[in-house]
């Protein structure tokens, strides 16, 4: 082939270059078009999905509020602790030996640690960066402590690598893997320092579904869960690709407001002493469960609540679900006999009866409207309605009823607040049960006159008495005292409430009266305190399986008060099924009074002016006492 | 012709000084600021080494006593990469020489060299036959570019071949030679990238980033995320969020990425219409240079220069798959930077003695460009 000339060659060139310009011009302005494609027709879209990478929204965490007794004590309260978790990037590839370092200090299986952390492994990844690190949760409110001695054990661990001084990139190796195997992050735990006391009221926490790190789950806990829980603060910013906060993009910054501070009716120191004498009962009877209440009637205040057997709120797994259940509120009853003292209010409030009249209790046995009433082994003649109440007559106070009138008795007992819930905040109360009056049978009257027919909770019972110790004003039930803000100032208190008067003053003084006897003469002799006036009334009512009655199966109860003519405490205390041959008066009476003896002392009220026959058995006491006394000298 | 020269003294300036600035702002941590003094350092050199190429006359390059030796030290460099004790092998690749830097960066300026040097020759008589004069040019520039590819580095090795076939297209090879070479290149690629699942991810992903988001497309898709969010006028150096760690080598790779999102559409189209400034100057340049050598060195270091850029920001965009190429004067990087000095330097000196000469370079230019 001939060379070209030099002029064609030239010419040539020249061409050449403006071909490779124009490619290069064109490619250019290519990357012209791109960019005004990206940067003005895409922007907002690109935009949109950038911001949704930087933008964040930080929690504040809210620390959750105390719960106190009335005197300040602490009964829950948050502590801090950590949740631990495995920072992944370094588990890849070594899980099984990871595993095996890390199962024995957590507590855990090294087989389903390592079977665990593959899983996550395998899961497909979020939204991050390739390189961002993964974690993952391993364990939740571990104690400060337990953690602190972790990370020691981990600061020796070699993990299988020479144990001599590694230096270099080994060393660097090592060191990374005993701080970040593990590591920790801020979190709460709820303690309860009294441990199982007051447990099924107080309730128990778990982990929270909305923002907040514990929730309440069951008792105050549950019903209280906003209060205590406050709120979270949160703040608006921006993050860097890693997830760290840049704190100069903040927009907005909302602190969190801790958890307000409950303090309860209840005091501590009663309530160990109930629970005792319960706890007492439970090993002597073996009921299926056994409860009392204290509330003190002027205010309508719950000084104690103790339903046993209870659990730990620490760890409420470790019970069945049943086992957490309030009986002094969540459950019914035919309470028998204890409801004649409601009956007898009513009768003498409306002038029906008066105490000394008397009644003919038909030699114990008794045929009306087709039904027989029995009196148990007894054959009463002639009784006053005071004795009525005295020996628990059924068939005294179904005639009682009768002269009261089914109206008059229904309307009465929805006035002593049974039938509805008693407002106590505590949730699943019942409300108890009791058929409206046009549905009652013509036998109704005698049968709900004496505490059948009907369903009524302990607590209903409890401040139904407490109305007729408070001259006749039905209370609400108070459980919670005050409520503070977090640093303990006052926030708001809940002041005693009249919710109405179900009976006049002389009318609850008459029945008071009555109650007396049944302690000085009656069913309920065994509740009786030296040097203090006591009134109350006895119950044992046979269980049903909700079609027939159970042979052998009671419910025992007592409800009284102390002092009689002025009373500063109502105390119900329940047995329920603690076996055959039991009564209210020989199973309930005794706790009633190991119970009310310890809570006059510790709350000093002062013996009755009249003397009172003491029994010989307590009046031992001081002269035991003085010989103790003498001894230590 | 020294108009040329100092014009593209001016746009060299100005992208290094805009490079600078976006550096600075990429800088929130300790490692950036001294990525920052680094990079001052190095274009000091640059600003140093630049006017000597400029003042020296390309013409002495020619010499085989100063091409051979260049030729060789290349080619031990481009083989010590993979001995190794010498070669430093980062994210599975061999492209650095421990303490040296990368020697491809050494390989761009002399294969233009040795090329040019070969093509004066071949020219005049044999460049349109095949096997002689075609086949002879395109495995000397071809030779260092399969080395380079098989460190593996395919941004650099193929960008050398283009600057290659660019050559041979202005030294007039045969259309037909180059439309083979190209189709074969265009055959071949992706039959490699077929067996290679690195590559072959990085065209998926090319291809769609925003599925590959969560992946391997994480990189792509946030500078497209940066670059689009700048808009027209961008964020400015402090309202920018998606410099905090968004986009993995956003100060050197994928500094497009950041100047998009700050600067927005005016900045981006500024850098676009600096590299066709360049150009313009390099290839007015060539037209007018004073010999052939220095017709084809002209020719040669301009297209790398904009080529190079133009893959760069490609890549950022997503117009072709992720590549591991600097963006010249801009991009953090010692040994790059230092190329593209020396390159331009090349197309200085060759300007400064083009034909149509007529005044001597004022005291005043010759202080802006240094």
């Amino acid at each position: 082939m001939r060379p070209p000339q030099p002029r064609q060659r030239k010419k040539l060139s020249v061409t050449r270059v403006r071909v490779l310009a124009a490619l290069l011009v064109a490619l250019l302005a290519a990357l012209e078009w791109r960019l005004i494609h990206l940067q003005v027709l895409r922007h907002p879209e690109l935009e949109e999905k950038a911001e949704a990478y930087e933008h964040t929204v930080r929690t504040d965490q809210s620390w959750r509020g105390e719960i106190q007794d009335c005197r300040g004590r602490p009964l829950a309260m948050t502590v801090p602790a950590k949740d631990i978790y495995a920072d992944l990037t370094l588990w890849t590839n070594r899980v099984g030996q990871l595993a095996g370092v890390v199962a024995p200090l957590l507590g855990t299986e090294a087989a389903s640690l390592a079977q665990h952390v593959d899983q996550d492994l395998k899961a497909p990844r979020s939204q991050s960066p390739p390189g961002a690190p993964r974690v993952l949760l391993l364990k939740r409110g571990v104690a400060r402590g337990q953690w602190a001695s972790i990370q020691q054990a981990l600061a020796q661990e070699t993990f299988g690598l020479p144990a001599a001084k590694p230096a270099g990139r080994s060393g660097a190796w090592l060191k990374n893997l005993r701080r970040w195997t593990l590591f920790a992050v801020d979190d709460q735990q709820r303690f309860y320092p009294y441990g199982e006391l007051l447990a099924p009221t107080l309730g128990f926490v778990g982990t929270a579904t909305d923002g907040h790190l514990l929730a309440g789950r069951w008792g105050l806990e549950a019903s209280l869960n906003k209060l205590l829980a406050g709120g979270n603060g949160w703040c608006d910013s921006s993050q860097d690709a890693a997830g760290n906060e840049l704190a100069f993009c903040r927009t907005a910054e909302i602190p969190a407001v801790d958890g307000a501070q409950v303090v309860l009716t209840i005091d501590l120191t009663l309530q160990q002493v109930v629970e005792q004498a319960l706890a007492k009962a439970m090993t002597q009877y073996h009921p299926s469960n056994a409860s009392c209440v204290i509330i003190r009637p002027a205010t309508g205040e719950i000084l104690a609540l103790a339903s046993l057997p209870a659990f730990s709120p620490q760890q409420p797994g470790g019970c069945a679900p049943a086992g957490w259940r309030n009986h002094v509120i969540s459950d019914e009853y035919e309470v028998g006999s204890v409801f004649k003292v409601i009956t007898l209010a009513t009768a003498l409030d409306r002038g029906a009866v008066n105490l000394g009249q008397r009644v003919f209790c038909e030699n114990g046995h008794w045929t009306y409207q087709h039904t027989t009433l029995r009196d148990d082994d007894h054959h009463y003649g002639d009784l006053t309605v005071g004795d009525c109440l005295a020996k628990s007559s059924n068939i005294g106070f179904a005639k009682i009823g009768l002269l009261v009138g089914a109206d008059a008795l229904y309307n009465s007992i929805l006035r002593f607040g049974f039938g509805s819930q008693t407002g106590v905040p505590l949730c699943y109360e019942t409300p108890g049960f009791i058929r409206p009056v046009t549905n009652w049978t013509p036998a109704s009257i005698t049968r709900i006159a004496i505490g059948h027919e009907l369903a009524v909770s302990q607590l209903q019972l409890a401040m139904a008495y407490a109305a007729i110790a408070n001259d006749g004003e039905l209370m609400r039930p108070l459980l919670v005292k005050a409520v503070n803000h977090a640093d303990g100032s006052p926030w708001g208190r809940y002041e005693p409430q009249v919710i109405r008067r179900v009976v006049r003053p002389e009318t609850a003084r008459l029945v008071r009266a009555a109650m007396r006897g049944v302690v000085e003469h009656g069913t309920g002799q065994l509740a009786a305190l030296p040097g203090y006036s006591v009134a109350g009334k006895t119950g044992t009512a046979q269980k049903s399986d909700g079609h027939r009655y159970l042979a052998g199966h009671y419910y025992c109860s007592f409800v009284g008060m102390v002092p009689a003519n002025k009373p500063e405490l109502v105390i119900a205390v329940a047995v329920d099924d603690p076996g055959h041959n039991a009564y209210g008066g020989t199973v309930a009476a005794p706790i009633f009074r190991e119970i009310a003896s310890k809570a006059v002392a510790f709350y000093g009220i002062a013996p009755d002016p009249v003397p009172v026959p003491a029994r010989p058995a307590i009046a031992r006491r001081p002269d035991r006492a003085l010989e103790l006394f003498a001894a230590a000298r | 012709m020294k108009t040329q020269v100092v014009f593209l003294g001016l746009c060299v300036a100005a992208l290094s000084i805009f490079g600078l600035v976006i550096l600075f702002s990429t800088a929130y941590d300790a490692a950036d600021a001294l990525r920052f003094q680094t990079q001052l350092k190095w274009l000091g050199a640059g600003m140093v080494v630049a006017p000597i190429c400029v003042w020296l006359d390309y013409g002495w390059l020619q010499r085989r006593a100063i091409l051979y030796p260049l030729g060789a030290l290349c080619l031990v460099g481009l083989v010590a990469v993979f001995i190794p004790g010498l070669g430093v092998h980062i994210n599975g690749a061999s492209r650095w020489i421990r303490d040296l830097g990368q020697p491809s960066e050494l390989v761009k300026p002399v294969t233009i060299l040795v090329l040019a040097a070969t093509l004066v020759r071949v020219e005049k008589f044999s460049i349109q036959e095949f096997g002689r004069g075609y086949c002879v040019c395109l495995a000397l520039g071809l030779g260092p570019a399969i080395l380079i590819f098989l460190e593996p580095d395919w941004g650099t090795a193929i960008l050398l071949g283009a600057v290659t076939v660019a050559m041979l297209l202005v030294a007039g090879a045969r259309w037909l030679h180059l439309v083979v070479t190209v189709a074969g290149a265009l055959t071949v690629l992706p039959v490699f990238a077929l067996f290679n699942p690195v590559r072959w991810e990085r065209i998926l992903v090319f291809l769609n980033p925003e599925a590959y988001r969560h992946g391997a497309g994480w990189q792509v898709w946030q500078s497209l995320l940066a670059i689009g969010s700048g808009g027209l006028s961008g964020q400015f150096l402090d309202g920018s969020l998606h410099k905090f760690g968004y986009v993995p080598e956003q100060q050197t790779d994928f500094i497009f990425a950041r100047l998009g999102e700050e600067t927005g559409l005016w900045g981006t189209t500024l850098v676009v219409v600096l590299y066709a400034g360049i150009l313009w100057c390099g290839l007015k340049i060539a037209r007018q240079s004073r010999d052939r050598f220095g017709h084809f060195i002209a020719v040669g270091c301009t297209v790398l220069i904009v080529l190079q850029a133009a893959i760069n920001i490609a890549v950022a965009t997503s117009l072709v798959p992720n590549k591991g190429l600097s963006l010249p004067f801009v991009s953090y990087g010692g040994s790059s930077l230092l190329a593209s000095f020396v390159c331009a330097g090349l197309v200085g000196s060759v300007g400064w003695r083009a034909r149509i000469g007529r005044r001597s370079p004022s005291t005043a230019v010759q202080l802006m460009l240094l």
